[in-house]
């Protein structure tokens, strides 16, 4: 029982963390992206080839600023959707582990997850096309 | 668009996604019934769904993303050697060419010779460049690959610094509102290395009790002081009464009544024999020395929730879920005489000369009893609070040491104390974030000590009503708190399985600068 209830606190700490941690890590990771877009569109050449790389790299699939502009609005539709967006992409989180994290049950993780997926891509490809 | 509008979407998304491609159209048509727009967006996310395998799956800084980008610098030797090998197939064309024309005449072989030598050359050549170009890139690649990872990994250091630090203000903030759980739960979610000195300070400020006694197995749900202060009495969940000898901090009894449920403590003012009240009514005589139940008696039709043992130890008072109060000779353990209540009694305590008794009921009114022998009178009734939703249920009393003033507290985190002859308020005391659960005053009656559900144990001002001291360390709703009559230590227990002990003095000098 006792036994139990620790490792119930272990997880409400960690989850707790990764909940902080994923929003930290997106801060991050879309203030450096668009440094990189300011630094693009000043022309400051030199300095864009010795970060360009890492950009693309940290970017390899998704365009993070885009992402992070089409979560907001998410968030505004359905905030637990983009809730878990966060937490999965950013935070590395299972989908049973958010599930556990965000007091919901994994079916509803997984229904949420495939949502949103389906209309953040639908948004970034929207975007590209413009 | 709006949210409502969105789950909807949703909703018939999932659906639409758990059925074959084959039978959505059908679907969507005896759903969406002509909302076209409503169509156009679920089919849209239906595309996006198939076309989105591997989308966002890679988190962006997880493991996938660090365990990817070696193998891609690796492919350094990938092209090396694929390109070396190509480098040696054109040679050898050359030189079956040159047997497999052997009729041809001398100058026709010099010439396909010459042609042949050349274009391998050129070959050679190109090859050797592409060969040179690839190796160059791959390195190129690694070095990228490299960086990025150690970016990544800088980055990851970063975000949980900024997570470590978020905590420790979200920790600070909680601890401002006394809120030690979620400041506790903050502090422990910073991974062990990021654990520094800020880190440390606010730790220490969680827990400011001398003594933790464990109790391990149960919610304390009560602690009393020995009149001479060398003895505390704890009751658990577990069904067991501990004895802690104050002076060395050591546990030197248990009684141990399986199945029982202790919800409130006596001593005898010789501290030899303690009475337990329980859940299922029964009260109960302890040899505290012997370590063995001495009587035990069924007192209630429901629960005890409170028991006390008046000054000249001759009567035990007892207070039930039944609506009474009932007085039982000591010596004898019959029932003396019976103070009828509309609701529910949930605390009790005598004056000091033993004359009067004061009753705080569930009807929100703590009630004065004038007490003689077998007859005994309602002499005042003190509306604390009308019962409401508001209520907390439990209405503690306590009686000042001069019997003068009457404290109690009904509402949640409002204490009061009333001239106990007149009836007129005297003092609030302000502070408590939920019901308080137990009062106590000390033995020279300036100061009140209370203990509440919001976990903390406060130290107040009788004469002011200013809070002198927030004792933060319980982890739960605090069951009882007591003075000890010789010194500034104060006892508190918790459903947190722990009896705490605290200076009041110290908690003075530190408050009051």
């Amino acid at each position: 029982m006792r036994l139990v209830q620790q490792r119930d606190v272990d997880w409400q700490n960690r989850a707790h963390f990764f909940a902080i941690a994923s929003q930290a890590i997106r801060r991050i990771l879309v203030d450096h992206a668009r440094g990189q877009q300011r630094l693009k569109r000043g022309g400051d050449r030199r300095r864009i080839e010795l970060d360009e790389n890492v950009a693309e790299r940290a970017q390899r699939s998704v365009d993070l600023i885009a992402l992070d502009d089409a979560l907001r609005t998410l968030a505004e539709l359905h905030e637990r959707q983009a809730r878990i967006v966060e937490l999965r992409y950013f935070g590395g989180l299972s989908l049973r582990e958010i599930a556990e994290c965000l007091h919901v049950s994994p079916r509803t993780v997984d229904g949420d997850w495939a949502a949103a997926r389906a209309w953040l891509r639908r948004e970034l490809t929207a975007d590209t096309q413009a | 668009m709006k949210p409502e509008r969105y789950q909807q979407i949703c909703d018939v998304f999932l659906n639409a996604r758990s059925k074959p491609p084959s039978e959505r159209a059908a679907y969507l048509d005896a759903v969406c019934q002509g909302d076209d727009s409503m169509r156009r967006e679920i089919e849209s996310l239906l595309e996006n769904d198939d076309a989105a395998t591997n989308f966002l799956d890679n988190p962006v800084l997880g493991d996938d993303f660090l365990n990817h980008v070696p193998p891609s610098g690796s492919s350094e030797h990938g092209p090396r050697q694929q390109t070396a090998g190509d480098g040696k197939s054109p040679a050898q064309p050359q030189e079956h060419s040159h047997r497999s024309q052997p009729r041809a005449t001398h100058g026709q072989r010099r010439g396909r010779l010459l042609t042949v030598t050349i274009s391998a050359g050129i070959l050679l050549l190109f090859v050797t460049v592409f060969a040179i170009r690839q190796t160059i890139r791959a390195t190129r690649q690694s070095e990228e690959a490299r960086r990025a990872m150690e970016i990544a990994i800088q980055h990851k250091a970063t975000a949980e610094q900024a997570a470590a630090l978020a905590a420790l203000e979200a920790a600070r903030t909680a601890l401002q509102s006394d809120n030690v759980v979620s400041a506790r739960r903050c502090l422990l979610s910073v991974p062990d290395s990021l654990r520094d000195e800020a880190w440390q300070s606010v730790m220490s400020r969680l827990d400011t009790s001398i003594v933790v006694f464990d109790e391990d197995d149960g919610e304390v749900t009560c602690v009393v002081f020995s009149s001479d202060g060398n003895l505390l009495a704890s009751a658990a969940t577990d069904g067991t009464l501990r004895i802690w000898d104050v002076e060395s901090r050591r546990l030197q009894t248990t009684l141990l009544e399986p199945g029982a449920l202790f919800t409130s403590l006596a001593f005898t003012s010789d501290a030899t024999m303690l009475v337990a009240a329980a859940r299922n009514g029964s009260l109960s005589v302890w040899d505290v020395v012997e370590g063995k139940a001495l009587a035990s008696w069924q007192a209630h039709a429901g629960a005890i929730h409170d028991v006390a043992i008046s000054p000249d130890g001759m009567t035990i008072a007892s207070a039930g879920e039944d609506g009474t109060v009932r007085l039982w000779d000591a010596a004898a353990n019959v029932e003396a005489a019976r103070l009828d209540h509309p609701a529910a009694v949930t605390s009790l305590a005598f004056a000091p000369n033993g004359e009067r008794l004061a009753t705080g009921c569930r009807d929100g009114i703590a009630r004065i009893w004038r007490i003689a022998g077998r007859i005994s009178e309602n002499a005042m009734e003190i509306l604390v609070a009308p019962a409401d939703e508001k209520s907390c249920g439990l209405l503690p009393v306590a009686f000042s040491p001069d019997g003068k003033a009457l404290a109690a507290a009904f509402r949640p985190g409002l204490i009061a104390t009333w001239d106990s002859a007149s009836g007129e308020p005297l003092r609030f005391f302000l502070g408590h974030r939920d019901c308080v659960t137990h009062l106590a005053f000390n033995a020279d009656g300036d100061r009140l000590v209370s203990g509440s559900a919001d976990a903390s144990v406060r130290l107040w001002n009788v004469i002011t009503g200013t809070e002198m001291a927030t004792l933060l360390g319980h982890l739960d709703c605090v069951s009882a708190a007591a003075f000890s009559p010789r010194s500034n230590v104060i006892a508190s227990s918790s459903a947190d399985e722990t009896i705490r002990l605290w200076y009041a003095e110290e908690q003075r000098s530190t408050t009051a600068p």
